[in-house]
């Protein structure tokens, strides 16, 4: 005699949802699979937009140029240019650097890849003395730039990293469009995925579905556990994303500071950091994809 | 209770169980019988009790209420005042006799402790206490029917409704059933018997409707079928 199934005190709406999603175990593999797919997109996406925008916030609040003396100007001559830049009512600050400072400073940014320097002393420094010059607003930069072009008797060349910013929004404007597109292609996809899960245990379901119709069940509790089952569907995979991202991010970063002379940990967003940004928008995501797939699915259904 | 007020039903494709200007009148504690041959109209009669369909004129009233004024999320709550029990059982072969009944419960939100407390009662009331462990692919016909009347009355509808309750069994269990069925309408439910088996109808003795294409062409208290046309 087969053992007596008493009803469980788990609502029976939560078990049922389990078990249908583990007796469609293919295609709700499938759905998992695209859903992870679209989320690791949005998690790239993410990854890359906060740093690319802490990277832009770090390039704009350096932002100045650097005017690189020819070699054997006199003092004169660097008064008199120093005296210009004061005077320009667009520049905030001017710094001297000698020589000897421009060796240090570069000494010290090299971290733990300062025997590089070893053979320089202060008797044989390549670097070039020169200003640094910010001023209030960015886009100023590049006329003291011209202007100090203009002293050819004094200036080598000046160092400008306007380009840098220019091209760093330009590709993350491109990147933001190309994930926004595939983003958007993989959720129809997921979407489709989800909604014929659904609909296969929907039509599994038909004849329990019409009992519950006779016997005077709501809509809502017929709905539920389908929807129930999509969001599960849709939260298993975001959890598994988030894993999947935060990991390979790790990976990433630890294998950028092993292979890197420059320090990462200024550079890049700690993981520690974008965790929350990503668990929040992939369980949304996950949710709100996976609810939205099961109900149209079963609306149809329901219609008597 | 039940009130058919110039009831029309047509179907585009054919005519077959349409009903024609049916008036009929069903009254709290009633048991009656409703006959006819197939495509008389039964099914459909049920159906638009149940609001699966709508007629297509006339007005159908249950408990005084016309039911074509009900919102589509208050069908429901009509469906649970009327219990069904179909010719096929409809009984979910992977869930015990038990849960099957305790089912009915479930999905209108009964909690669990009046769900063990009653299910027990229903399934000693038709007879099948002993057999909560079973599944409906082990029982025989007669079994599967009691299970099917402890579900349609576990959540006390006022209206039970069987359709074709005798009609894949032997006497002996149909006389049973009908025994059951009698006992359940003792207890103040009213209870309509569409059928058309003939010989349990002049046993009875109740209440009968005769319907033919879809037209009410005999209603005689304590009446047999063969002097319904009387």
């Amino acid at each position: 005699m087969p053992s007596h199934n008493r009803p469980s005190y788990l609502p029976s709406i939560i078990k049922e949802s389990f078990q249908s999603i583990s007796r469609n175990t293919l295609i709700s593999i499938a759905a998992i699979v695209s859903i992870i797919a679209t989320l690791l997109i949005l998690g790239i996406f993410i990854i890359f937009s906060v740093n690319v925008s802490q990277l832009t916030q770090v390039a704009e609040e350096n932002s100045e140029i650097q005017i690189f003396l020819l070699e054997g100007v006199t003092q004169e001559q660097k008064d008199n240019l120093l005296e210009i830049l004061e005077n320009d009512e667009r520049v905030s600050e001017v710094t001297y650097e000698s020589k000897e400072e421009a060796l240090e400073n570069f000494s010290k940014s090299l971290n733990n890849y300062q025997e590089l320097l070893g053979d320089y002393t202060e008797e044989n420094n390549p670097l070039p003395e020169s200003f640094i010059v910010k001023t209030y607003n960015i886009e100023d930069l590049a006329a003291i730039r011209d202007l100090a072009n203009e002293y050819k008797d004094e200036v080598e060349y000046v160092r400008y990293q306007e380009s840098f910013i220019n091209s760093l929004s330009n590709f993350t404007q491109f990147i933001r469009i190309l994930s926004i597109g595939l983003i958007a292609i993989m959720s129809v996809i997921a979407f489709f995925l989800i909604y014929n899960t659904i609909r296969l245990t929907v039509a599994n379901r038909r004849k329990e579905i019409s009992i519950m119709k006779s016997i005077g069940a709501t809509n809502s509790y017929i709905q539920i556990p389908f929807i129930l089952e999509g969001t599960f569907i849709g939260l298993i995979s975001a959890f598994l994303s988030v894993l999947l991202v935060i990991l390979v991010y790790y990976y990433v970063i630890g294998y950028l500071s092993g292979n890197l002379i420059f320090s990462t940990s200024t550079l890049f967003i700690s993981p520690r950091n974008i965790i929350i940004l990503i668990l929040i928008s992939f369980t949304l995501y996950g949710a709100i994809i996976g609810s939205i797939g099961a109900a149209f699915a079963t609306r149809r259904y329901l219609e008597v | 209770m039940i009130e058919f007020i110039n009831v029309t039903k047509s179907y585009e494709q054919n005519q077959a169980d349409a009903l024609n200007n049916l008036n009929l009148f069903i009254d709290k504690g009633e048991f009656v019988f409703i006959v006819g041959r197939s495509g008389a109209g039964k099914s459909t009669f049920i159906k638009l009790l149940q609001r699966e369909l709508e007629p297509t004129e006339g007005t159908i009233k249950v408990k005084n209420h016309d039911i074509s004024l009900l919102k589509k999320k208050d069908i429901p709550y009509l469906r649970r005042r009327i219990g069904v029990v179909y010719q096929d059982f409809r009984l979910l072969e992977n869930k015990t006799v038990y849960e099957n009944v305790a089912y009915a419960m479930e999905i209108i939100g009964r909690p669990q402790s009046k769900i063990r407390n009653k299910v027990p009662l229903a399934l000693e009331l038709v007879g099948l206490a002993d057999m909560a462990d079973r599944y409906p692919g082990e029982l025989s016909g007669g079994e599967q029917q009691r299970v099917a009347i402890a579900r349609a009355i576990i959540n006390n509808p006022s209206i039970l409704i069987c359709d074709e309750p005798t009609g894949n069994l032997d006497p002996e269990t149909s006389r049973e059933i009908m025994a059951l069925l009698d006992e359940i309408n003792r207890h103040g439910t009213t209870v309509v018997v569409v059928t058309h088996d003939v010989d349990m109808v002049n046993e009875m003795k109740k209440r009968l409707i005769v319907l033919d294409n879809g037209k009410l062409i005999a209603d005689n208290m304590k009446g047999t079928y063969d002097n319904a046309f009387a």
